[in-house]
């Protein structure tokens, strides 16, 4: 039945299924006009956490641009355990699949620090900055090479900031290369990075064209109090706000 | 967690002296942390045109409250509160006077974009309970529920429950939620 549908028909049917992997799965195998659609959201979005992951993407996925990486649209680097590692593994000993993913459109790295040996690596990403439209970091480290870090990426339509973890004060930074770069979201979970999170209330949000702030999980008003009245000279930019009380 | 007012005037925060809720004979009040949000939290948002929210009815009602009565953009477009811990409208006046005060706050939303303005302020309302978000659309319906502000904003009351993570997730863009 499936197969005498016009393929616009059958699209939209698979999209239906697109958080259904087991059905995606068993329907990419019945007909070669499934298949890629099917495999189309079977591999939107991949999540590496640990060095298990990328070898057994690197042993099991051939690289290249015909290959299953170019379905990725959403390339998701969890850096907190042997994260670095990771990011290392994937561009040191396989460069060859970093740049099979020609589509990726949004890149997760949670901690970004591109103090330590992510520098390196952040610095040749390859093609990815001219792909990428959204991203989503949690600063780790030095601000201004956060800053740099996210000048790397000259379309970004979309930076989520999520409770960054900025030790310095940058003082007054030169941020010529952010101009113009869309929208700017900022995440504060429980306010327990609160004040870090100023240092992206100050200049830089200025280039952008809308900033959003996300307060989840706030314990009572009173960081929130101290967090506007902290902020209150950069918020003129804010357009768009969230507040989630409590644990919930 | 909650306290049952006896007295019609009897001032739910009796630390801050910044605030002066005066509770209704039959409506419970708030037991929670006595300190609540300043009413220029917001003030400074100049731009301000989407805010989204929880409510915890219990809980937070009378943050939220401070929250959309401090706002002074002339710009706002779009209030979303996901709602929880609503009681049941069995009683329709008490029900109607607990949400009054929070309509006073929308309607001062559509009074500050003023007349001329084409944009009109909508307010999307979810609410955690199965069959409370059918009643309060039905009521809203009729003219019920939020009637003042429903003359000069849209209000858009959800059906279908929704869970808080998928909540919080919403303002991030739709691939990191």
């Amino acid at each position: 039945m499936l197969l005498t549908l016009p393929q616009e028909t059958v699209n939209e049917v698979i999209a239906h299924l697109h958080s259904d992997e087991c059905t995606l799965q068993s329907l990419s195998v019945v007909a070669k006009r499934l298949t890629e659609e099917c495999r189309r959201h079977l591999f939107a979005s991949i999540h590496i956490d640990s060095e298990t992951k990328i070898d057994r993407w690197c042993h099991t996925i051939l690289p290249g641009e015909d290959g299953l990486s170019r379905y990725v649209r959403l390339l998701d680097f969890d850096t907190w355990s042997d994260g670095l590692w990771c990011l290392s593994a994937l561009l040191h000993e396989h460069p060859a699949h970093l740049y099979s993913f020609t589509q990726v459109e949004q890149l997760k790295i949670c901690p970004l620090d591109p103090r330590k040996r992510q520098g390196n690596l952040l610095e040749s990403l390859g093609h990815l900055p001219s792909t990428v439209r959204s991203i989503y970091i949690r600063p780790a480290g030095d601000y201004l090479a956060t800053l740099n870090f996210l000048a790397l990426f000259p379309h970004l339509e979309t930076t989520v900031v999520t409770s960054p973890l900025i030790y310095r004060d940058p003082g007054v930074v030169d941020v010529p290369n952010l101009l113009h770069r869309g929208d700017l979201i900022l995440k504060v979970c429980r306010l327990n990075t609160g004040t870090n999170i100023l240092s992206w209330l100050t200049r830089p949000t200025t280039c952008y064209r809308r900033v959003g702030l996300g307060l989840v999980k706030v314990d009572n008003p009173t960081p929130l109090e101290r967090f506007f009245e902290a902020c209150s000279d950069s918020l003129e930019s804010v357009q768009f706000i969230s507040c989630f009380f409590g644990e919930q | 967690m909650t306290r049952w007012s006896l007295s019609s005037s009897y001032p739910v925060s009796s630390v801050s002296n910044r605030h002066h809720f005066y509770a209704h004979p039959l409506i419970p009040t708030f037991v929670g942390p006595l300190v609540h949000c300043p009413p220029n939290l917001l003030s400074s948002l100049t731009e301000l045109r989407e805010v989204k929210l929880s409510l915890r009815f219990y809980n937070d009602y009378f943050d939220i409250l401070a929250i959309l009565s401090s706002i002074t953009s002339t710009r706002m477009n779009s209030v979303t509160l996901f709602v929880w811990e609503c009681p049941f409208p069995d009683d329709l006046e008490y029900f109607s006077l607990r949400w009054s005060k929070i309509e006073n706050a929308l309607c001062r939303l559509w009074e500050l974009k003023g007349t001329g303005s084409a944009d009109m302020v909508v307010v999307d309302m979810y609410f955690d309970l199965v069959g409370l978000g059918d009643e309060v659309l039905r009521l809203s319906r009729r003219g019920e529920f939020m009637p003042r502000f429903q003359e000069g904003g849209v209000l858009n009351v959800r059906t279908q429950p929704v869970e808080v993570n998928r909540a919080m997730a919403s303002i991030m863009p739709e691939g990191f939620r």
